[in-house]
């Protein structure tokens, strides 16, 4: 067990390596002098050599690039062009307004999600199943950008149920959450069906059947824990992106997370601003797989014997 | 599948609608999809007006103009607009020559946009940008996937661990946020987006056709055809890539899928076509400020987009389920 958390922990360090050199590659092939976009487009020659020199751009790109490094794992992310506030305290100020947002969306993509699995589950061909599938097809595929839009307007604007835009208390909360969790929810309900139907087919399934329990009863007491390994996929594929910035959900609804904070630094073209966002996100993101992954073999055994063996 | 049947007909037809739109846009398309009558914003679907093309003098463009009434005093049309403005006009400046010939009655069957464009003109043009996005990025993942999955493959040893670990590190990257940081650094446009969701989406491939490789590879044709002492390119070209051809496809119809999903996304973010390409995710940046009086300016791209990504994810899905039905649904 330590074995395979050791070895799922070692394996990440390459892959945490990778990310810090592509965020640190982004943002050198960046067109243009940073010192200049940092000015403006006035300047004199004098202060662009002096900052120069205090941003070490001068240097040769490997001792840059150590440097670089060497500041990512003191929590260094640089300045902000704009407001010169330390880009860490910045993503810190509004990471957990992400956080907050991102639980919502998954407590209501497995809520929903499972629930409408198993009901599709218990009777295959059904009307109800097709019409439900037909459903989590459409939510896999319609955009996320388009669904929060629809949302705004009919829950919002048409409806006056919810505030459309905005942040504050949990009535805020919920469009963007369901906006968000919309396609892990149509997935999580898809795999969900099919990981029931396979249980519900097994000779356990028809032991408990056979002894004359009540069909809910061998729904939930023994075919329903099996579907604890959906879930866990689901949040261990979606949670991460969540996290690592639901950049769309956040555009659309004015969520002050760190997707937005990324979006508008783009916009205002921030460079360490995007390059601290950026990378803080894919680290999250890769934090996230690895806790998942533990968390997998934690539940399932068989993961964890299997992935030692390699 | 409950689709399985009736999937590969809905996903191809939704695919062929797309296609045939995208290819014939221009004898599709009833207007021009950028040309703006400024007096029909913002109008609703199925809204029609009068309008007078004609142009001040015989070496300009013609322009339209929206009309109300129409008066004719010897060789001039006294045209009144809607603004009660009056316009003298000289027949032969007008389109055609007479007024019968250049007056025209449009027809907006899903409305206009917030610049009086026809929003139909624009989704039928959106079609082909779609297209030549989502195939090309794929065709990028599809070329660098196939060859590094191969080179992985069939080396095997240190070339499969550097590959692998590099398809690991892209993989550990959240791919709209990766998009997201090559648009943002270089100039936001579409060679920009279909290169670079090309460069992020080829692990996937990579993956699988080193998995192809290395199932085909112990297999007796292919033990033999190297004891017959072909190279192994020649084994790789004629012997191993036509017998993956079909996970190939699948994985490539759903890239398609994918890169018009992130075209959008990106279009609708700013960092991917600029104003005015009719780009479907562009189109609901552009118009979601005016949500509130013109719904439809947003709704009609973000249908377009569900379709086009739902008939390719149908597509390639229900190919997968033909060609191998112990295949789950899982992603």
């Amino acid at each position: 067990m330590i074995q395979y958390f050791l070895n799922r922990l070692v394996q990440t360090v390459p892959v945490i390596l990778g990310v810090i050199i592509i965020t640190f590659v982004l943002m050198y092939i960046v067109p243009g002098d940073p010192v200049v976009s940092m000015v403006g487009e006035r300047y004199n020659e004098e202060t662009v050599q002096r900052l120069r020199q205090e941003m070490h751009l001068d240097d040769p790109l490997s001792l840059q690039f150590l440097r670089y490094v060497g500041n990512v794992f003191q929590g260094n992310f640089g300045n902000s062009f704009i407001t010169g506030e330390p880009v860490a305290k910045l993503v810190m100020d509004k990471f957990p307004n992400t956080m907050i947002l991102a639980i919502t969306a998954m407590f209501f993509a497995v809520l929903v999600g499972l629930t409408s699995g198993i009901i599709s589950s218990i009777r295959p061909g059904s009307l109800l199943d097709r019409g439900i599938m037909v459903l989590t097809l459409a939510g896999i595929s319609a955009p996320v950008f388009w669904v929060g839009l629809i949302l705004v307007l009919v829950v919002g604007v048409i409806l006056r149920w919810l505030p459309p835009t905005g942040f504050g208390g949990f009535e805020y909360l919920i469009l963007p959450a369901v906006t968000l969790g919309l396609r892990s929810a149509a997935y999580l309900a898809r795999l969900t069906r099919a990981t029931m139907l396979d249980v519900l087919s097994q000779d356990y399934i028809r032991t408990a059947r056979s002894k004359k329990l009540p069909e809910w009863k061998v729904v939930i007491k023994h075919a329903f824990p099996n579907t604890l390994i959906p879930v866990i996929t689901i949040i261990g594929t979606d949670f991460g992106s969540y996290l690592s910035g639901a950049v769309l959900t956040e555009s659309i609804f004015g969520w002050p997370g760190i997707g937005r904070l990324a979006l508008e630094a783009i916009l205002k073209r921030d460079f360490p601003v995007i390059q601290g966002t950026v990378l803080f996100m894919a680290l999250m993101f890769v934090l996230m797989n690895v806790l998942v992954d533990m968390l997998y073999g934690f539940v399932d055994p068989r993961v964890r014997l299997e992935r030692s063996r390699k | 599948m409950v689709l399985k049947d009736t999937g590969i007909i809905f996903g191809l037809t939704c695919v062929l609608l797309i296609a045939l739109l995208g290819i014939f846009a221009p004898w599709l398309a009833p207007q021009d999809p950028n040309s703006q009558i400024l007096e029909f914003r913002n109008k609703p679907p199925g809204f029609s007006g009068d309008i007078v093309l004609y142009r001040l003098a015989p070496e300009l463009p013609y322009v339209s103009l929206v009309l109300k009434e129409v008066d004719i005093v010897d060789e001039t049309a006294i045209i009144t607009d809607i603004l009660n403005r009056k316009h003298y006009i000289k027949l032969p400046n007008i389109a055609g020559g007479t007024l019968a010939e250049g007056k025209k009655t449009v027809t907006f069957w899903l409305g206009t946009d917030q610049f009086g464009r026809d929003i139909l003109s624009r989704i039928i043009y959106g079609a082909r940008i779609s297209l030549m996005v989502g195939f090309s990025a794929s065709i990028v993942a599809l070329v660098i996937g196939v060859f590094l999955g191969a080179l992985a493959g069939i080396n095997g040893g240190i070339t499969d661990t550097i590959i692998m670990r590099f398809t690991d590190v892209m993989f550990g990257f959240p791919t709209l946020l990766f998009l997201i940081g090559i648009t943002a650094a270089l100039e936001p446009n579409l060679n920009v987006v279909f290169l670079a969701v090309g460069l992020v989406t080829w692990p996937g491939m990579a993956r699988l056709v080193r998995g192809q490789v290395l199932q085909l590879k112990e297999q007796e044709f292919i033990q033999s055809a190297k004891a017959l002492g072909l190279n192994k390119a020649a084994i790789l070209w004629r012997h191993i890539f036509p017998n993956s051809l079909a996970p190939i496809i699948v994985t490539f119809t759903l890239g398609i899928a994918g890169a018009i999903m992130a075209e959008a996304s990106l279009s609708f973010l700013g960092l991917g076509a600029q104003p005015p390409t009719p780009s479907w995710g562009a189109m609901i940046n552009s118009s979601k400020d005016f949500l509130r009086i013109a719904p439809w300016s947003s709704l009609a791209p973000g249908t377009a987009i569900a379709v086009a990504v739902l008939g390719f994810n149908i597509l390639g899905d229900s190919v997968r389920d033909i060609l191998d039905p112990k295949m789950n649904i899982d992603r």
